[in-house]
């Protein structure tokens, strides 16, 4: 077979190369990037960072995007705000609470940003499975809703685990991981169960396990930070 | 218990440099990510959605995101939630609704008639690629809208580079077909 060319290359015709010149020229709404800037919770941090690097290299270009980025998270920040007043799930307020687990804050991007993800005006993110409270107080007005995969459906049923460890259940958040670990096997938020599990291991009182999971986890994973901070807890525990 | 678990700030400097990489990703591929999804046949009004959540999954696998080659990656996750997508609005029987009359801020800076056109055949394109099977669809939509190499493609489909090829000119068939059942349009 010959070698494939591209088709603007290759005998496209004006309005064949009109339909894929337009649609390279879309660009999506700022407000889109800038809700997923909140959503991932990297705004202010990131931006102090580069505020440094801007001051070192002395770029006023690299300064006007500090700049313009600023404002488009303000925008973010804003929208962030009415969001979080629109969601009623008690699990939100609970993990934002004094009593937030460790590993929820862990690293800065752990699951915990999933809940401050931002949808759009008029959109609704659904969790599908288990959890009727959340979908039942949605407002009434609504629209139609969609499945936008698993990745909801973990963060749902690891927010089960946060809450049993939080009631210090630990038997109970064991068994929510292991119903977790059994559904989702190679999960977006695996590194955090286990985190999870560490803790609820720990706070249970199995040393000997927990720190057997965390050595386990970092065998496998050693430059991530899931296993550094899984090593803390252990260390710390043994230290207390 | 561990009493210090609820009140210990983790802040390192790893966090920043992982802070600072998403933060350059959101900025160097947000684009491409979010028109690959509407391409791919995410509805306009879950687009936002979607372009997140591809978004929230790389950066749980940040670290074995290799320098580089974060806009495959990303695009690999958005194939992966379209196909939710379109799987989702198929169990529903819903129609996707094709993109809205009026136009965005960006459009707006350009001529009135340019921006108006584009948006004419950007719906065109999506009613095309609507009525495309998923295969084709993927193969052209990451090898003549978002410009990836064949190779590319391939590893990012998980099919030999000759399935790539043959997708491709499958789909512009479909395309060029479609262009020339539209009355006035060729």
């Amino acid at each position: 077979m010959s070698e494939l060319r591209r088709w603007s290359e290759d005998g496209a015709t004006p309005s064949e190369l009109a339909l894929l010149q337009a649609s390279r020229r879309e660009r999506p709404p700022s407000s889109a990037r800038a809700r997923t800037l909140g959503a991932l919770g990297v705004g202010f941090g990131a931006l102090a960072s580069m505020t440094t690097a801007a001051g070192t290299a002395g770029g006023a270009a690299v300064l006007t995007k500090v700049v313009g980025v600023t404002l488009l998270l303000g925008g973010a920040t804003v929208g962030g705000i009415v969001w979080q007043s629109r969601v009623h799930s008690p699990n939100v307020a609970e993990t934002t609470g004094p009593h937030r687990p460790q590993a929820a804050v862990a690293a800065g991007t752990s699951a915990s940003f999933a809940q401050r993800t931002v949808p759009p005006p008029g959109a609704t993110m659904e969790i599908e499975t288990s959890t009727p409270k959340t979908a039942a107080r949605g407002p009434k007005s609504a629209p139609p809703r969609m499945a936008v995969g698993t990745l909801s459906i973990e963060v749902a049923a690891l927010e089960r685990v946060r809450d049993a460890l939080a009631a210090r259940d630990f038997d109970v958040a064991l068994g929510a991981l292991d119903r977790y670990q059994a559904r989702f096997l190679a999960g977006d938020l695996a590194p955090e169960a286990t985190v999870l599990r560490v803790e609820a291991l720990l706070g249970r009182g199995d040393r000997a396990l927990a720190a057997a999971t965390a050595n386990d986890f970092t065998a496998k994973h050693p430059e991530s930070p899931y296993a550094s901070r899984m090593q803390r807890l252990v260390r710390d525990e043994q230290n207390h | 218990m561990i009493p210090e678990l609820a009140t210990r700030p983790i802040v390192s400097s790893s966090d920043r440099d992982r802070e600072q990489r998403l933060h350059s990703m959101v900025s160097d591929h947000f684009d491409a990510v979010w028109r690959g999804l509407r391409r791919l046949g995410v509805p306009a009004a879950h687009v936002d959605d979607a372009a997140q959540q591809v978004f929230l999954v790389a950066s749980r696998r940040l670290d074995t995101i290799k320098s580089g080659y974060e806009r495959r990656y990303l695009l690999g996750i958005a194939l992966r939630i379209a196909s939710e997508a379109r799987r989702a609005l198929r169990r529903r029987n819903e129609v996707p609704i094709d993109e809205t009359i009026g136009l965005s801020a960006s459009e707006g800076s350009r001529q009135p008639d340019q921006a108006l056109d584009d948006k004419r055949m950007r719906a065109l394109l999506s009613s095309i690629l609507d009525g495309m099977p998923d295969e084709l669809r993927e193969a052209f939509v990451l090898f003549e809208l978002e410009q990836f190499t064949g190779p590319e493609v391939a590893e990012m489909l998980g099919v030999p580079l000759g399935t790539v090829s043959s997708r491709v000119r499958r789909a512009r068939e479909a395309v060029r077909r479609a262009l020339a059942e539209r009355p006035g349009e060729r």
